[in-house]
Order: structure tokens, then C-alpha cells, then sequence
């Protein structure tokens, strides 16, 4: 009796856990410039990928050079099309340096997570 | 080194000190995954079906377990655990363990996090055999470390974490039955993880989709006989313990975690078995239900 109501049990919660109903807490997938990458120009805005929708309203993202937090994101915002990319409009192009992107993201069923990675834009 | 520590120290400050930090052991960047040897830091939502252990050779023994956990107060949770053992074809129920546990500390900036339980095997809810007449008292702590904080000229170390875990097993001391016959135990173990998903998000983009959800680990537990040495099997207070390597797979909503377990000596075991888990996370699959705390 036990065996077949704990199977009906993992059926049910595995078709919902990989169904688009199941939030999380978002996890980093992608970022463009990518996480450690090294590019050659400055780019127009920063793209992180995550793995869930994300409210941009609560959602931050804080750019830091080598030595000094720099405030140069003009707009931060999701894609239209897809809620699970955050997108931060830099104001003017960034000069070479290392930089450390810090983002905070509040998925859109409120969970919190943060991190932070770096970039290279080389001389 | 400066720009590592300063941006820690600026996240940890923009994160509110809700309740939130303190589900599905997030603590500041870093996930503990839930582990099969000892327990993770945390204290969330979870349910744990199946756990299955095989060990194979001369011994035969299949275990199917479940654990769930439902958190009362953030922070604050009730699991119930229990399962069936098949050993050379005979079934036996295992006895019911709950435990209250409690997630008191979360240092954001320093990845750390720490837990404090209290499980209890309930007498007589097991086979005969297998269940004894008194119940099993276990004061747990519980705590977990990532290594994230590093300086970024160690930037292949900060995926690393740590957990550990530290218990007593105490046979109902009220019961003579457990004075005459049962011992109890020190138990400790800890775990070394490499989390490829933190790798990915925080050092270097990883392009295959399967690698970026996979953690590495190794996990060791051990026990010894701290009082009435006389009733232990050997008659000695000798160290018995597991080593597990393996690894888990970590998705949004649950984890799939596949370890072999290795008895460090023959007082342990001689034979090399193999322990399977999948872990639903109900915090996120069920957020506005089941999956929040009954009083927030």
C-alpha cells in the first residue's frame, strides 16, 4: 500500500519540478561579456542569462573597475522576450580595465540570490 | 584581493537580512546541495524520495528511504524520515527518526552558515529486530563553509566548500533495556565539494549544459563508541566510517546525487555499496504553498 501512493507521490512532484509552474531560486547561466572573459571592446550593455524570470524593479547590478565602484549602468531592465535575461545599459563605453560585475537578482517568486564575476576589456 | 573582499562586503550589505537568505541553504553566493552521508547546513522545504542504498557482496542489503521536511518558523523545521530494508530477501521497516532543526547562522560575506537539530528514533516504530524499545536521542550541529571569499588569485579555489557535521547518539538513558544492551556513539564527518555551477557563474562561463550542474564531492562520516564500550559489537571503542566520493546534479527545483560508499575498515564493513538520491526542493516548486513556512 505504501510503495504505489509514494510512487503516485514522486510521479506528481516530478512532472511538477520539471514543468514551467516550478520557480527558484535564479542561478547565473550565461553573461555576455561572458563570466572570466577577456574582450577587446567595451560593450554597449551587460547580459545575464538566469535560470528563471527575474523582476529587473528589484533585481541590481553594480559595476566596479579595478579599484573603485563606477556608476555607468544607465538602465537596467529584462528582454521583452525573455524575463530570464537581465539586461544593464551602460551609459558611455567603459575604458580598458578589469571589471567586477555584482548582481543581486529577486526571481519573480521573490527569491533571492547574488554574485559576482569579472571581465577584461584589454588596452 | 581588495576589490574581491570590497565587493563581498557590498553585496552582503545590499542583501536584507530576510528570511529568504535562509532557505534551501543559500547562504550569500553560495548553494549547499542536500548530501547523502551527513546533512547539510540548512533548513528548508525538501523532500528526499527515494534514497536508495545498495551494498552488494556477501552483505545484499537494499535500503529505500524518504525524508521530508516541513519548515514551521523560517529557520525552523520538522523532518520525518523513515524507509524499508531488504537484506538477502528479508524486509524490515527501519525505525521512524524525526528531527527539529534550526538555521541560526548565515554570514553572507563569508559563506557560512550553521544549523542545530535534535533527531529522535522512535522506539518501537521499526521492525522487531530492528527497532528497539526505547527511543535514540541525537543532538546535531551542522555547518557548512564555501570558500567564495577567496582572493582572486585563487579564483579556482573559491567553488570549493566544506560541510560538516558533529553528533552524539544517546540511548534514552531513562531505559534500562538501553543501559544493558546499546552505547553511545560521537559522530562526525564533513564533506569537500567543488561546485561547478559556482564555477560557471562566478569565474569562467562553462559551455556544456551538463558539466554546469554538476558538483563534484566527497563525503566522510565516521562514529565512535563513547560509553558502555562493553555492549558495541566488538567489545572495542574502534572508529567505523564511510567514505563516499561521488558527485551531484544540481537543477533549479531538485538535485540527483550518486555517491559509492567505502567502509574505511572491516569493523565497518567489507563490502563497497553504492547510495542514489533524488531531492525535490519545495521551497521553489511549491513557493506560495506548501513550500513556505506555516507562521512567517
Amino acid at each position: 500500500m505504501l510503495r504505489p501512493t509514494l510512487s503516485r507521490l514522486f510521479i506528481i512532484i516530478a512532472l511538477v519540478s520539471t514543468s514551467n509552474l516550478a520557480l527558484a531560486h535564479a542561478q547565473l547561466l550565461s553573461a555576455v561579456p561572458a563570466v572570466g572573459s577577456v574582450v577587446a571592446v567595451s560593450p554597449d550593455e551587460l547580459k545575464l542569462k538566469f535560470s528563471e524570470g527575474i523582476e529587473a524593479k528589484l533585481s541590481k547590478v553594480d559595476l566596479m573597475n579595478a579599484t573603485d565602484m563606477i556608476d555607468d549602468i544607465a538602465v537596467l531592465s529584462t528582454d521583452p522576450k525573455d524575463k530570464t535575461v537581465l539586461i544593464a545599459k551602460l551609459k558611455h563605453p567603459l575604458p580598458a580595465d578589469t571589471y567586477m560585475v555584482m548582481w543581486r537578482a529577486v526571481s519573480v517568486d521573490t527569491h533571492k540570490t547574488q554574485g559576482d564575476y569579472s571581465f577584461v576589456i584589454k588596452p | 584581493m581588495k576589490l574581491r573582499l570590497f565587493a563581498a562586503i557590498i553585496m552582503a550589505s545590499s542583501i536584507t537580512s530576510s528570511v529568504a537568505a535562509f532557505a534551501h541553504a543559500v547562504c550569500g553566493d553560495r548553494i549547499f546541495p542536500a548530501t547523502l552521508g551527513i546533512d547539510d547546513p540548512g533548513v528548508g522545504d525538501e523532500l528526499a524520495l527515494p534514497t536508495v542504498s545498495y551494498v552488494g557482496g556477501s552483505t545484499q542489503s537494499t535500503d529505500t528511504a524518504f525524508s521530508y521536511t516541513k519548515t514551521i518558523l523560517p529557520g525552523f523545521g520538522l523532518s520525518i524520515q523513515g524507509g524499508q530494508t531488504n537484506t538477502q530477501g528479508a524486509t524490515t521497516s527501519d525505525a521512524l527518526q524525526t528531527e527539529v532543526k534550526y538555521n541560526f547562522l548565515c554570514k553572507s560575506e563569508h559563506e557560512f552558515m550553521a544549523s542545530a537539530g535534535f533527531k529522535t528514533n522512535w522506539a518501537n516504530t521499526g521492525s522487531t529486530g530492528v527497532s528497539t524499545s526505547y527511543n535514540i536521542y541525537s543532538p546535531v550541529l551542522d555547518m557548512g563553509l564555501g570558500f567564495g571569499s577567496l582572493p582572486s588569485s585563487l579564483n579556482a579555489l573559491r567553488p570549493l566548500a566544506m560541510t560538516f557535521e558533529l553528533s552524539e547518539t544517546i540511548p534514552d538513558p531513562s531505559s534500562t533495556d538501553a543501559l544493558a544492551n546499546d552505547y553511545d556513539q560521537l559522530n562526525w564527518g564533513f564533506t569537500v565539494q567543488y561546485s561547478l555551477p559556482y564555477y560557471n557563474s562566478h569565474i569562467s562561463e562553462i559551455k556544456n549544459d551538463f558539466f554546469k550542474h554538476i558538483i563534484p564531492i566527497t563525503e566522510f562520516s565516521f562514529s565512535m563508541p563513547i560509553s558502555n564500550i562493553s555492549n558495541t559489537p566488538t567489545g572495542t571503542n574502534v572508529i567505523t566510517g564511510y567514505i563516499q566520493p561521488g558527485f551531484i546534479y544540481s537543477a533549479d527545483t531538485w538535485q540527483f546525487a550518486l555517491e559509492a560508499t567505502i567502509p574505511i575498515n572491516s569493523a565497518t564493513g567489507s563490502d563497497i555499496g553504492v547510495k542514489g538520491e533524488l531531492h525535490f526542493f519545495f521551497d521553489d516548486i511549491f513557493p506560495q504553498s506548501i513550500g513556505k513556512p506555516i507562521f512567517n
